[in-house]
């Protein structure tokens, strides 16, 4: 198991651009394996299929027009996300995915208001950590969209985070909040992986990701958790329901 | 911890008048900063991030006020939930 801290370092390095010759054949792998297992992919019909069931949560369960607003918003972005990841995909030669979304947070059942507000306030949070953190990485491309893709994550997660706020305020809301935090907070730890992943250190070796899967868990646990306490949820132990430890 | 920290991220907001709002949001990896000021037809947000390789000029938008637009705080005195929706809101108008 992997419990050594590894961080990028601050030590000026190559940045590589699109179509440079000289990429390193591993740097190009992983860049690669990286864009091609990450969910927002245009490139990937399984994407496609996760926006529309998305796109009809987000028209249907808005509770009110201010909050459709913003959940438009959201599937914009999420929409430009993929087509930016298909075209940073396709300058690496790859040109079309066809993976399933391997994540078992993607396939669950989204029945109300509550599933769709925790998919944003702790699934698109996980992108903040794990997903998009791409502000060092050396591959220019990456390098060009990485702020702003980390802010419109960011707005999801606090959009996901303010939804469950306005369902906590009543005690059904409060009371559907604490059972379904059963199947959210797994689900979510989940998301970063195996804690022993050698991918994720091999990640961190190339600048591609700032912290290994543990590491990055332990900081997203310490950020979330007294977030939902905060609003009156009742989470659940860390290990309780997880599938990869 | 800052009550109206999320996620890591950390919402300030300050409202001299009830007509304009400064807000300031942080986190380990991000800092910006926001200027609103809401006329009749019409709304003025100043944007800054030092932190934005991409974007590292002070920005002045000048938009027509949305329809049903309120940045009154619910409560009295403003909520940490205020400030989130604020922030929110503002996020919404620039992206």
């Amino acid at each position: 198991m992997s419990t050594t801290t590894l961080e990028r370092t601050s030590e000026p390095q190559r940045i590589w651009h699109e179509g440079d010759a000289d990429i390193p054949a591993e740097f190009h792998e992983l860049l690669v394996r990286m864009l091609s297992y990450h969910v927002e992919n245009s490139a990937n019909p399984h994407y496609t299929d996760l926006l529309t069931k998305l796109w009809d949560r987000c028209l249907r369960f808005a509770p009110d027009e201010a909050t459709k607003g913003l959940l438009v918003k959201l599937m914009q972005q999420e929409v430009e996300h993929g087509i930016i990841n298909a075209q940073i995909l396709s300058g690496l030669g790859v040109d079309h995915v066809d993976r399933p979304i391997e994540q078992y947070a993607f396939r669950h059942p989204m029945e109300t208001f509550c599933d769709l507000s925790y998919f944003h306030a702790l699934i698109d949070r996980v992108g903040v950590y794990i997903g998009e953190t791409w502000d060092g990485v050396p591959y220019k491309p990456l390098l060009d969209i990485a702020t702003r893709v980390h802010k419109e994550e960011l707005f999801h997660c606090t959009l996901g985070l303010r939804n469950l706020r306005l369902i906590c305020k009543t005690p059904e809301g409060l009371a559907e909040a604490n059972e379904k935090i059963h199947f959210w907070w797994p689900a979510a730890l989940d998301m970063f992986g195996r804690s022993d992943s050698d991918f994720g250190d091999a990640y961190v070796r190339w600048g591609l990701r700032k912290k290994n899967n543990a590491d990055l868990r332990r900081q997203y646990i310490a950020d979330t958790r007294p977030l939902l306490v905060d609003l009156g949820i009742e989470v659940p132990p860390n290990r309780l329901n997880r599938r990869f430890l | 911890m800052d009550p109206a920290a999320a996620g890591g991220l950390a919402v300030r907001v300050t409202r001299p008048a009830p007509e304009v709002a400064f807000i300031e949001t942080s986190s380990s990896a991000h800092w910006e900063c926001f200027w609103v000021a809401e006329g009749e037809h019409t709304l003025v947000v100043g944007a800054f991030d030092r932190g934005d390789k991409s974007t590292p000029e002070p920005r002045i938008h000048v938009i027509n006020k949305p329809y049903g637009w309120d940045m009154r705080p619910a409560s009295d005195p403003p909520s940490a939930g205020d400030d989130q929706d604020l922030l929110v809101a503002v996020w919404q108008l620039l992206s």
